[in-house]
């Protein structure tokens, strides 16, 4: 019924002597979808990308493109185009030139050339460039030639390694539209690496978050945000508040976890679905679920704290609140409600029972 | 004054005696090339262009620049192609036993010219092979490769790997790469290594001195000239040479500094 | 096939091997054979090396070339380490003017140089005019030109580039906001230098000193024209056994011994500097 994967990796693994970089990744991305590889750095998400290229070679596992095994294809010969980190592009070579470049590797007439090269720095909004010389360009600009003269070969998938990495928050921000946009219109799978969280949260269909070589979870984004599958795609998502306990009681709907400061606070079922009554947990609420007063309200769980700090940050407030066993709690506030507390209030945290994620002791559900 | 200053006030004065002394001879030379006597000491005599005249009809001298130019040239264009592409091996290709060639590309830069010229005729006399140019060139082979390796191996080394990568991205093979990417990106060291070469070349006494036949080269009509008859004609040619070599060093390096400009990879914004 | 990846480095292999290789090999064999009528016969024999070793005059002259080698590499360096740093940290706007001026005399002929030296150190030369002309003395020097003195200064005005170049580019490297850091560290000009500069560019100091004392051990042309009869090196004496004398196989003895001592150096040199790193001008 689904459309047969554009992009298979399947039990790919890379291995360099003792190390290995990438253990065993299984992935099945989508034709036309904007798909992120996320992770720290060292987590492996580059080199199966460049496998994806054809850079690095699989010490086992295969690579299909369509259907079709590409896994011992040199990267001449994959209808795969790369936008490189730092760009490469070719410092002889004109805007122009840089463009047709790949055209010209496949003898394409030159007239379809010129046209086919107009066309991608209109599309690139690089008017007029069209004869400069990279080293001429802003990072912006020379971000857009990487991409045109990667699009212009109308790969099957378009591969981007850390693209926006080197540019200012400002552009940054901007080309991440542009990228969306253009993704978009020309309808092209995107394979897009990054280290950043709020950029693939805010571009991807879909984002496979990666750890030390493996693939933690694959999911939409709000999926992988409101319900990570462990506690490193908890934490490395978005902000989050960890605090450590054991299961009191597992029954019908509810877990009931006494945290280690004392507290007893409950938790949906369906989080711990294997764990019983004794094991240790981690729990996990984000801080923007997170309510702060002076008295416990209606929602279900509750903790005591001292203020400890406020960081302002324009649109939304960062109060610190430390609890008895020391951990410090973040919470997201609105300006006004943060700047009634002073420091070293005694102060209740309040969230619902419905917003509590669990983890097992190995960081698993 | 400050130790600071101390320090910059005598470093300047070391500089620029250093630079008298390395210059000294030049000016020298090209002093009594226009001197109006035929011999070179002091007092100098009255200001004349003869011996310029004079140098541009001796056909020995003449004779000696084309051979010069011939043997230098020759050689550095064999360097050019073959260092060149050892250097490329070493960089891309990769091997056992790269730290023994290695060895041998860097050993006739550290070899003394004694050892390599009487070497080479050591062979060239047990085969019988006339000395001639050609001879000369031969022996001229090996150090201008090994030149021409290490300076287009800098080049190489210095290229931004990315950007090859880039054009296999690109659907270019492997021949298209190395000659729509890699060689214009090295051109710049690729032809200062020639140059180098060819200076070197140039300017050789001992090779050329121990496997030459009877057409010399210019440092071996200088020499010859040294020991038997001074004549401020040799002076007149070594300011023309010194004119020469200077006007080359001043296009090779402009050349290299606007080429240098686009080797650098692009510069984040 | 796997072999035609080698095909780039053929050319310069086949140079290497038949035009320097071989005939050093070659040579290695004369040293071992026996002269008979002006030709190399295969009598095996240690005679070379033995006369070599025990000619008090060849082993002079071969202590003087060593020696006369190591002041000119001393003087070099002292000359060329300010030189050098007065290009990189001194005089930063004119640094690649300097560098120009410092390096052509390099690229020009340096038999033309030696030359020059011969007329500014002879009888009627420069140095002995001006001595003269201001009444210092009154006949003039012969000592200064063909003694190992002149040698020296010819030497110098040779290799004097190439070493300042050698120790710019180790500057070069050299990070000034280390230095600045020094500074700020209450480090005067002096202790700076000792205990910063100094460590930080003695991997291109060590490479200059091997680029400027091996050469010099071969140096043939230099000595021979200044050096006269009590300055002429090791090299000299081989270059005359080749020559009238046709005594190949003393020659080659005395040329492998030398290289034997090169090789000693540049083993010996091994913990100072790192050779990978020679791959950069």
């Amino acid at each position: 019924m689904a459309p047969s994967p554009d992009v298979e990796l399947i039990s790919v693994v890379k291995r360099y002597g003792e190390a290995i970089a990438v253990r065993s990744v299984d992935l099945a991305i989508n034709a036309g979808e904007f798909f992120s590889m996320l992770g720290p750095s060292g987590c492996g998400k580059t080199t199966t990308l460049r496998m994806i290229a054809g850079f690095v070679t699989p010490s086992s596992g295969k690579i299909l493109l369509k259907g079709a095994d590409i896994s011992r294809h040199p990267p001449e010969k994959r209808p795969v185009n790369m936008v490189f980190q730092n760009y490469a592009l070719f410092p002889h070579m004109t805007v122009s030139d840089n463009i047709a470049f790949g055209l010209r590797s496949m003898r394409v007439s030159s007239s379809e050339v010129r046209s086919r090269v107009e066309e991608a720095i209109r599309t690139a909004k690089l008017d007029g460039l069209g004869r400069r010389r990279p080293h001429e360009l802003s990072g912006g600009q020379q971000q857009r030639v990487a991409l045109a003269r990667a699009l212009v070969n109308r790969p099957a998938v378009l591969l981007l390694d850390e693209p926006l990495g080197a540019l200012d928050l400002r552009i940054r921000r901007h080309m991440q539209l542009e990228l969306k946009r253009i993704q978009r219109e020309v309808g092209i799978t995107f394979v897009y690496v990054t280290h950043d969280q709020e950029e693939a949260l805010a571009l991807s269909d879909r984002i496979a978050v990666m750890n030390a070589g493996s693939i933690e979870q694959v999911g939409a984004p709000e999926e992988i945000y409101l319900r990570p599958s462990s506690i490193f795609v908890a934490r490395f998502i978005g902000e989050m508040n960890t605090l450590e306990g054991t299961i009191l009681s597992a029954t019908g709907d509810r877990v009931f976890v006494r945290l280690n400061s004392g507290e007893t606070v409950t938790a949906p079922r369906s989080q711990l679905p294997r764990r019983n009554a004794g094991d240790m947990v981690t729990l996990a609420v984000r801080p923007e679920h997170l309510s702060v007063g002076t008295d416990p309200g209606n929602l279900e769980n509750h903790l005591r704290g001292k203020v400890s700090g406020r960081a302002f940050q324009g649109v939304a407030n960062t109060l610190l609140v430390t609890e008895p066993s020391g951990v410090e709690i973040q919470i997201h506030i609105s300006g006004s409600a943060g700047a009634s507390f002073r420091m070293g209030e005694q102060v209740v945290v309040s969230w619902s029972k419905s917003h509590t994620l669990l983890f097992g002791a190995d960081g698993m559900p | 004054m400050s130790n600071r200053r101390i320090s910059r006030l005598a470093l300047t004065v070391l500089a620029v005696c250093a630079m008298i002394f390395i210059y000294m001879p030049i000016a020298m030379l090209v002093l009594f090339s226009f001197n109006d006597s035929p011999f070179v000491a002091f007092p100098m005599s009255g200001f004349t262009t003869r011996w310029y005249t004079d140098l541009f009809a001796d056909r020995r001298i003449i004779g000696s620049v084309w051979n010069s130019l011939f043997v230098g040239g020759v050689s550095t264009a064999i360097a050019t192609v073959a260092g060149t592409c050892a250097a490329f091996a070493m960089a891309r290709v990769s091997f056992r036993g790269k730290t023994l060639v290695r060895i041998i590309i860097i050993l006739p830069l550290m070899i003394p010219s004694i050892m390599l010229g009487l070497s080479l005729l050591s062979v060239f006399v047990q085969l019988h092979i006339h000395r001639s140019l050609v001879t000369v060139i031969l022996g001229y082979c090996t150090f201008t490769t090994s030149f021409v390796t290490l300076v287009v191996g800098a080049s190489l080394h210095n290229l931004d790997p990315s950007l090859e990568e880039a054009a296999r991205d690109l659907y270019a093979r492997p021949t298209g790469v190395f000659f729509r990417v890699t060689l214009p990106l090295i051109a710049p060291g690729v032809i200062a290594g020639a140059l180098f070469a060819f200076t070197l070349a140039f300017d050789e006494y001992v090779i050329a001195f121990l496997n030459s036949g009877t057409q010399e080269t210019i440092p071996l009509v200088i020499m010859g000239m040294m020991k038997y008859g001074l004549s401020p004609k040799i002076n007149a040619l070594a300011a023309l040479i010194y004119a020469a070599s200077f006007l080359l060093a001043v296009v090779a390096s402009t050349v290299l500094l606007r080429r240098g400009r686009l080797r650098r990879p692009a510069p984040a914004a | 096939m796997r072999l035609l990846r080698f095909l780039p480095l053929a050319p310069a292999m086949g140079i290497f091997v038949c035009l320097y290789i071989a005939p050093m090999l070659l040579m290695f064999i004369y040293s071992f054979w026996t002269v008979q009528n002006f030709r190399m016969v295969p009598i095996w024999t240690l005679d070379n090396y033995i006369f070599f070793l025990t000619n008090t005059a060849y082993l002079r002259v071969f202590i003087r070339t060593v020696i006369t080698a190591a002041v000119a590499t001393g003087l070099a360096l002292l000359i060329s380490y300010p030189l050098a740093y007065y290009v990189a940290k001194i005089a930063k706007r004119a640094k690649l003017f300097l560098i120009f001026f410092i390096v052509i005399p390099f690229w020009t002929s340096f038999v033309i140089r030696a030359y020059a030296w011969a007329t500014i150190l002879g009888a009627r030369g420069l140095i002995n005019g001006l001595l003269i002309s201001t009444g210092l003395i009154d006949e003039p020097l012969q000592q200064i030109l063909y003694s190992p003195v002149s040698v020296i200064i010819g030497l110098l005005c040779i290799y004097l580039p190439f070493m300042t170049l050698t120790i710019y580019a180790s500057l070069e490297r050299l990070d000034d906001r280390l230095l600045e850091a020094a500074h700020d560290l209450y480090a005067s000009q002096f202790r700076t230098f000792w205990k910063v500069t100094l460590p930080l560019t003695m991997p291109g100091i060590v490479a200059g000193i091997i680029f400027v004392f091996i050469p010099i051990l071969g140096e043939y042309v230099v000595p021979n024209l200044l050096g006269g009869v009590s300055g002429f090196f090791i090299t000299n004496i081989v270059v005359n056994l080749f020559g009238q004398s046709g005594q190949w196989g003393q020659g080659s003895a005395i040329a492998f011994v030398m290289m034997l001592f090169i090789v000693a150096t540049l083993v010996a040199c091994r913990r100072f500097i790192n050779y990978d790193e020679i791959f950069s001008r």
